[in-house]
């Protein structure tokens, strides 16, 4: 479990500071968005998380070691896909050579079904690869080594749409019971299916914290005529096809899925008080 | 066990991932030495022999160490750019272990490189004496060609001057029997500002340097030290050593300390 506790962080350039005071949980064997607007902070808390920001105030604990003092014990069961990275001028072979002996739960089955999924060769110069590639070669290896708690920063910035369903079917396929997933994006449609917690953040605060699961019970994702805006509906937007709306749920009603970004933009917008 | 199997892996990482910074060194040090002797021992020197035979050494030597302090000053770049101290602070491994094998690694390995890159550069000069020697039609007694990379031209000994290199000896500033220990205060300062400062870490150890250096000349010659009789006192020299030696371990100690607080963005003076 991953326990941020009365954290405070400011960049030392920046007066305001980007947390003040935050508190968040998270538990195991969940896939967590974290969504927010750019600049809210999803990366330097994903940092954070890592261990790669210290905070001013509070601490963060993994499994209830302090993740400021990256201990190797700790260092082996995360890691980190940033949202910009260099990779070192080698074949991927030689890199998964020289990073695989630090991590000790690594899977070479997972690391060729990835690669597989993703239609990349394993003897390939990373150095030379397009973005995007790079991007799925650094997931693949992320995947592959099995750790408890897997980050990742706008994993589908840089992917086409081909790339972004592999993704999809990579991830669905590498989750484990042991295993917690973090996504931070705003591409928001790329991860909808895959999420089972959201967490949204504005202005340094934690708007959302909700199970997929409590969301889908509690409301209703719909497209409703004009004719149809009850008082029920607590929020909607205009839509080609109608007014895409979140409305309570009533009991017998069946479950809608998600509409993530109506969420987000009903959330981040303050519209919706009850959630 | 454990620490030293995680230690081997790390030199693994750094040999894999750093080869080419290592041939850049290399050939840094070997291009530096070319020039010195293509200007200082060819042209100038060569004029007036008695100059020449004291300054090549401290030339040489001073060329040597201060080159390697800046490479040493740059042993912990990766943690001051944002995307490669991603990758190097969230390897699996103790801080203490990143810390050790990476001052290990510079310890052994950069003054290897640099005196292979002075092996190389005497090879070269050898050849070319050689080379020059057939072109203007002289009879080249090859034992003289192998003498001169022996030998060198100022009558000191190759093999020695390596092995001087190897041996650790510092020869920074002339200050008697301190030169040594003093030098190892100024390599880790330098190992220090690397660590702590974003931008040029060795600008500052080397101001650093002149600052230490400038203010002990002036309290050993303006103060008039020398001349008094406990400066030659075996106690008196034992303190200066164990001051060299807890500075030394002091700035060690502080470039740790620096490296712990790292973070991807650091502010530009790292909270010790």
């Amino acid at each position: 479990m991953i326990e941020v506790q009365n954290i405070t962080f400011s960049y030392r350039d920046k007066s305001r500071p980007i947390f003040d005071n935050f508190c968040l949980k998270l538990e195991q064997n969940k896939v967590y968005g974290l969504l927010g607007e750019n600049g809210t902070g999803k990366s330097t808390l994903l940092y954070l998380l890592m261990g790669l920001l210290r905070p001013n105030k509070g601490r963060i604990m993994v499994d209830g070691a302090d993740v400021s003092r990256r201990q190797r014990s700790t260092l082996q069961q995360m890691y980190i896909v940033p949202e910009e990275f260099d990779l070192p001028q080698m074949q991927f072979t030689d890199y998964v050579e020289t990073y695989r002996p630090f991590y000790p739960t690594f899977s070479n089955d997972i690391l060729h079904r990835c690669m597989e999924e993703f239609h990349l060769p394993l003897d390939v110069r990373i150095d030379q690869l397009s973005m995007g590639n790079k991007k799925k070669a650094l997931m693949s290896f992320a995947l592959a080594t099995n750790v408890r708690y897997l980050l990742m920063d706008e994993p589908t910035n840089g992917l086409d749409v081909p790339s972004k369903k592999q993704f999809r079917k990579v991830i669905a396929t590498t989750m484990t019971e042991e295993r917690t997933l973090i996504i931070a994006t705003h591409q928001l449609h790329d991860v909808e299916a895959l999420l089972d917690h959201v967490l949204i953040l504005q202005d340094s605060q934690l708007l959302l914290n909700a199970t997929v699961t409590d969301l889908c019970e509690k409301y209703t994702f719909d497209v409703r005529s004009n004719d149809a805006l009850t008082d029920d509906v607590l929020y909607t937007e205009r839509i080609p096809q109608g007014n895409a709306t979140i409305s309570l749920r009533q009991a017998e009603e069946e479950e809608t899925p998600l509409n993530l970004e109506l969420l987000f933009n009903a959330v981040t917008s303050k519209n919706i008080q009850d959630l | 066990m454990n620490t030293i199997s995680h230690i081997l892996q790390l030199w693994r990482f750094y040999w894999r991932t750093e080869k080419k910074t290592y041939l850049r060194i290399f050939l840094i040090i070997f291009a530096i030495y070319l020039v010195k002797t293509a200007t200082i021992d060819f042209i100038f020197l060569r004029t007036n022999f008695d100059v020449y035979i004291t300054s090549h050494y401290t030339v040489t030597q001073w060329i040597y160490w201060l080159s390697i302090c800046i490479v040493f000053s740059y042993l912990f770049d990766a943690i001051h750019h944002k995307q490669r101290a991603i990758d190097f602070l969230c390897l699996p491994a103790s801080k203490g272990e990143k810390f050790l094998a990476r001052l290990i690694w510079g310890c052994v390995g950069i003054p290897l490189i640099a005196t292979l890159a002075c092996i190389a550069e005497a090879l070269v000069v050898t050849l070319f004496v050689g080379a020059m020697d057939i072109l203007s039609g002289h009879q080249v007694e090859w034992r003289n060609v192998f003498d001169y990379f022996c030998v060198s031209p100022t009558g000191y000994k190759m093999t020695d001057y390596i092995m001087g290199i190897l041996s650790f000896k510092w020869y920074f500033f002339n200050i008697s029997i301190f030169d040594g220990m003093l030098a190892m205060v100024f390599y880790t300062l330098f190992i220090w500002a690397g660590t702590a400062f974003r931008r040029a870490g060795w600008v500052y150890a080397i101001i650093a340097v002149f600052v230490v250096t400038a203010v002990i000349m002036l309290i050993y010659e303006v103060a008039g030290l020398k001349d008094m009789p406990f400066i030659h006192e075996k106690t008196f020299k034992s303190c200066m050593l164990y001051t060299f030696d807890a500075l030394s371990i002091l700035f060690t100690y502080l470039a740790y300390r620096s490296f712990c607080r790292a973070q991807i963005v650091t502010h530009k003076f790292v909270t010790l």
